[in-house]
C-alpha cells in the first residue's frame, strides 16, 4: 500500500494536517480512522467543517476503515490518501489486520496524564510506547515530523525500549 | 482562571438590571502558543483589565486535554461565556466547540484579534450577551481592512 501519508496525531484534524499535510502533499482524500469520532455526530460535524472542499473526508471506525483501505488499494486511490489516526494502537490494529504499512508519520502526541515526554514535545503512555515499539519491530519506519517541510527524526527501538529489553 | 465578576456597582443601584443578560459575561481566548495571552495583555493595556478575560494556550495539550481545560473554565462559573479562538478549523476551534456543546449561552468566535478583545472589554458590563457577541463580531470584521498602499 502506498498511502500518501499515515499520520498519528492526537489533535486529529487541525491546522498542521489541513494546511500542512493535505495542502503540501496535494492529498485528495483524508481518511480519519477513529472509533470514537466515527460514532459521534457532533465530532464528525466539527471536524468535517475544518476540511476544505477539495479534500474528500471519510471518518470511519477501524473495521470500516480497514475495508475502505482495501478498496482504495484495489482502485489505486491510496496514492492520494492521507490516513489519520489518534494513536499508534490504531495503526497497529490496521497492520495486524493486514494493511501493509511501511512508514508512519508521528505528527503529534501531546501531554496527557500518565504520559511521559520521550522526545521534545512528544509524550507517550506506556501503551503507546509499546505499540510504537511493536510497529518498529515489524519493520515500520516511524518518523517524527510535524509538517512535511519540518525537520524529521526517525524513531529507533533503542529510544523506546526500556533497560533490559531486547533492541 | 479568572472568575466572572458582577458588573453591578453601588452607583448602578436603581439602574436597569442587566445581570443574567450581559453583565458578567466571561471570555476565554484559546490560541496556539502564547498568542492568546499576548492578545489579552495588549487589550487590557489599551482599555484596562476587567478580570473576566482569560487566555488559554494549546501548547503541549492534546485535543482531549485542551477540551478538559476549557470545560474546567466553563464549569468555574455559571452564566454566559464567550470563547474566542484564533482559527476556526484548528485544534483550538474544534476543542472549544466540543467542550461547549450543549452549554446554553456559550458562544465560540473564530479569528480572535485585539479589536475584538477591546470591544469585549469596553462593553462586557453594559450589553446583554447577545448584543455583546454582535458587537465583538462587528468590530472584528471592521478591523480587517486595507489601510493604505505604499507609493
Amino acid at each position: 500500500m502506498s498511502l500518501l501519508l499515515a499520520r498519528i496525531d492526537d489533535r486529529l484534524i487541525h491546522g498542521q494536517v489541513i494546511l500542512g499535510c493535505c495542502a503540501q502533499l496535494r492529498a485528495r482524500r483524508l481518511l480519519l480512522c477513529n472509533d470514537d469520532v466515527a460514532g459521534d455526530a457532533l465530532q464528525r460535524r466539527i471536524y468535517a467543517a475544518a476540511v476544505p472542499p477539495e479534500v474528500d473526508l471519510e471518518i470511519l471506525d477501524r473495521t470500516t476503515a480497514l475495508q475502505r483501505l482495501r478498496e482504495l488499494l484495489r482502485s489505486g486511490g491510496d496514492a492520494a490518501t492521507i490516513l489519520l489516526v489518534q494513536s499508534p494502537g490504531d495503526l497497529l490494529w490496521l497492520l495486524r489486520a493486514g494493511v501493509d504499512l511501511r512508514a508512519v508519520n508521528l505528527g503529534g502526541l501531546h501531554f496527557r496524564a500518565g504520559a511521559q515526554e520521550v522526545w521534545p514535545g512528544v509524550f507517550l503512555t506506556a501503551q503507546e510506547r509499546a505499540d510504537l515499539l511493536d510497529l518498529l519491530r515489524r519493520g515500520v519506519r516511524v518518523t517524527l515530523q510535524t509538517l512535511p517541510t519540518a525537520a524529521a527524526h526517525e524513531a529507533t527501538v533503542a529510544e523506546l525500549a526500556g533497560p533490559g529489553e531486547r533492541p | 482562571m479568572s472568575r466572572s465578576t458582577s458588573s453591578t456597582t453601588p452607583s448602578e443601584e436603581g439602574a436597569p438590571d442587566r445581570r443574567g443578560a450581559g453583565a458578567g459575561v466571561r471570555a476565554l481566548v484559546v490560541t496556539h502558543g502564547g498568542l492568546g495571552q499576548a492578545l489579552v495583555t495588549t487589550a487590557e493595556a489599551v482599555v484596562g483589565a476587567h478580570g473576566s478575560l482569560s487566555a488559554l494556550s494549546n501548547q503541549d495539550l492534546s485535543a482531549a486535554g485542551l477540551q478538559e481545560r476549557i470545560r474546567a473554565w466553563l464549569d468555574a462559573s455559571p452564566g454566559p461565556a464567550l470563547i474566542l479562538v484564533d482559527e476556526g478549523g484548528g485544534s483550538c476551534g474544534s476543542a472549544a466547540l466540543l467542550a461547549s456543546a450543549g452549554r446554553p449561552r456559550t458562544w465560540v468566535l473564530a479569528g480572535a484579534n485585539i479589536p475584538m478583545l477591546v470591544a469585549y472589554l469596553s462593553a462586557c458590563s453594559q450589553l446583554p450577551a447577545e448584543a455583546l457577541v454582535d458587537k465583538v463580531l462587528d468590530r472584528a470584521r471592521a478591523a480587517v481592512k486595507l489601510l493604505g498602499i505604499a507609493p
